[in-house]
């Protein structure tokens, strides 16, 4: 017979048999599905109105509408910067767009009180948010290993609590440096179909063409997919290297809109590496590039 | 589980979460694998888990509950990957080990493969109960609140569990000891 001690070893070391490794695609899979998969809101408050009094179901009520009230005026974006956020120029307003669809934005951030990041691995400066985390790359970023993941560690990473923005460049092949946004419109033709960002079509219907350095205007686009909005940038004093700088939020995502959204946040990193929109309206829009 | 992570996450944050899946996908993927007795299934089941505790991770009261709350969906999606997909009692998929232990002899072989029969044959809140308490290492009360069911009931469908897998190993046994006496 076997004892109860003798069954409990028995079973145990039948159930260790095997390997518990998480095959990485299946990571890979969730991550990408959470980035479009909103979380259920808590509403516990509304559950707890029946065994409240009176005056705080009032106050419970008042303060829901005054909370909806505020929202909706920062939504708007009439209602001055709070916080870490940004500061908007106050004679334009946030734009709106839909997602999918690069317009030129038309309320810069200001960025004067901003950090500067030096890249001593990818060789450029970059400025974030004072008071935003950052997180330096551990390796080198390469299409290879890293271009399906967005939370590759061969980033630069810079956080908010609810924002990731990241940076890097890759090497171009000497000689093959793109010299035209048609150029670098391959070079991101071939990167989107490694990363696990998308969709790759008509990519130049939608991106937002760059330049680097406002006399010689090295090519560049800002590219909207269909949950984070990136940018790619080459030559000039980024030499022979594709310089990549992301938001990982959609347009329309709330977590951006305190900034008018994911683009507007990227053109105000951008800005800082002295990358700017191409365009006749070019120079009186940021100077500084 | 970081606490700090968990209310990360909580509040939205998808790197956090991230950092989340990767503490605890092999610890739920090692439940799901043992409950359904299926590596594919386990995985698809751990695939939907970790998208609903996203999804759900607003509604969790307190972060320090975060891997029990998790062990909950998992086992709920657990039923539900078997409610819509009866796989799990059609189709025999033997689990092999990995890696073959040394110390394996026949008897152990013919153990296992008794126990494994024998588990496929209970139905799947019974093996839950089994894998959270001799694989995890919970409690019953534990388990209880795991799940969400009294304790008796989680004492009862541990015993029944136990008295039908030790059943399929004495008879294992005796089938084995027969076999010897009649090569001796």
């Amino acid at each position: 017979m076997t004892d109860e001690r003798g069954f409990d070893r028995i079973a145990a070391q039948w159930l260790d048999d095997g390997s518990d490794t998480t095959p990485p695609e299946v990571i890979a899979a969730v991550l990408l599905a959470v980035r479009s998969t909103p979380q259920e809101r808590d509403f516990r408050i509304l559950r707890r109105i029946p065994s409240m009094t009176f005056y705080l179901r009032v106050a419970a009520v008042v303060a829901v509408f005054a909370v909806a009230g505020m929202a909706a005026f920062y939504a708007l974006g009439t209602g001055p910067n709070v916080g870490s956020g940004p500061s908007l120029d106050s004679t334009t307003q946030p734009t709106s767009m839909p997602p999918q669809t690069a317009t030129p934005t038309a309320s810069p951030i200001d960025t004067t009180s901003w950090t500067t990041y030096e890249s001593d691995r990818y060789g450029f400066s970059i400025d974030h948010p004072a008071d935003w985390t950052v997180a330096p790359a551990s390796h080198d970023w390469t299409m290879a290993e890293d271009a399906d993941n967005w939370l590759s560690s061969g980033q630069e990473v810079f956080r908010s609590p609810n924002i990731r923005v990241s940076a890097w460049s890759v090497p171009v092949d000497r000689g093959t440096t793109p010299e035209t946004p048609a150029g670098v419109e391959a070079w991101v033709q071939d990167y989107c179909a490694q990363a696990d960002s998308g969709p790759c079509t008509v990519i130049n219907e939608r991106a937002v063409p760059l330049c680097v350095e406002r006399r010689d205007c090295h090519p560049g686009l800002l590219v909207p997919f269909e949950t984070d909005v990136q940018a790619f940038f080459t030559g000039g004093g980024y030499g022979e290297r594709m310089v990549v700088v992301a938001v990982w939020w959609e347009e329309s995502a709330p977590a951006v809109a305190a900034y008018g959204g994911s683009q507007a946040l990227l053109e105000a990193f951008l800005s800082t590496m002295g990358v700017c929109e191409a365009g006749d309206s070019f120079e009186s829009r940021d100077p500084g590039c | 589980m970081d606490r700090d992570v968990v209310e990360r996450a909580r509040s939205g944050d998808q790197e956090a979460f991230a950092d989340l899946v990767h503490q605890i996908s092999d610890t739920l993927l090692g439940v799901a694998r043992r409950i359904l007795r299926d590596p594919g299934l386990a995985e698809d089941v751990l695939q939907n888990a970790l998208v609903t505790i996203w999804r759900k991770l607003p509604h969790l009261r307190d972060a320090d509950h975060f891997e029990g709350w998790a062990f909950r969906i998992l086992v709920h999606a657990c039923y539900a990957d078997a409610r819509r997909n009866r796989r799990w009692a059609s189709t025999i998929h033997v689990l092999h080990p990995d890696v073959a232990s040394d110390v394996d002899d026949i008897k152990k072989v013919s153990d296992r493969d008794e126990l494994e029969q024998a588990f496929r044959r209970l139905p799947l809140d019974q093996r839950a109960v089994f894998v959270l308490h001799h694989h995890v290492g919970l409690s019953l009360v534990a388990i209880a609140q795991t799940l969400g069911i009294p304790d008796g009931t989680a004492r009862s469908r541990l015993h029944y569990a136990t008295r039908a897998l030790r059943a399929a190993l004495e008879q294992a046994r005796a089938s084995q000891a027969l076999r010897e006496g009649r090569l001796a």
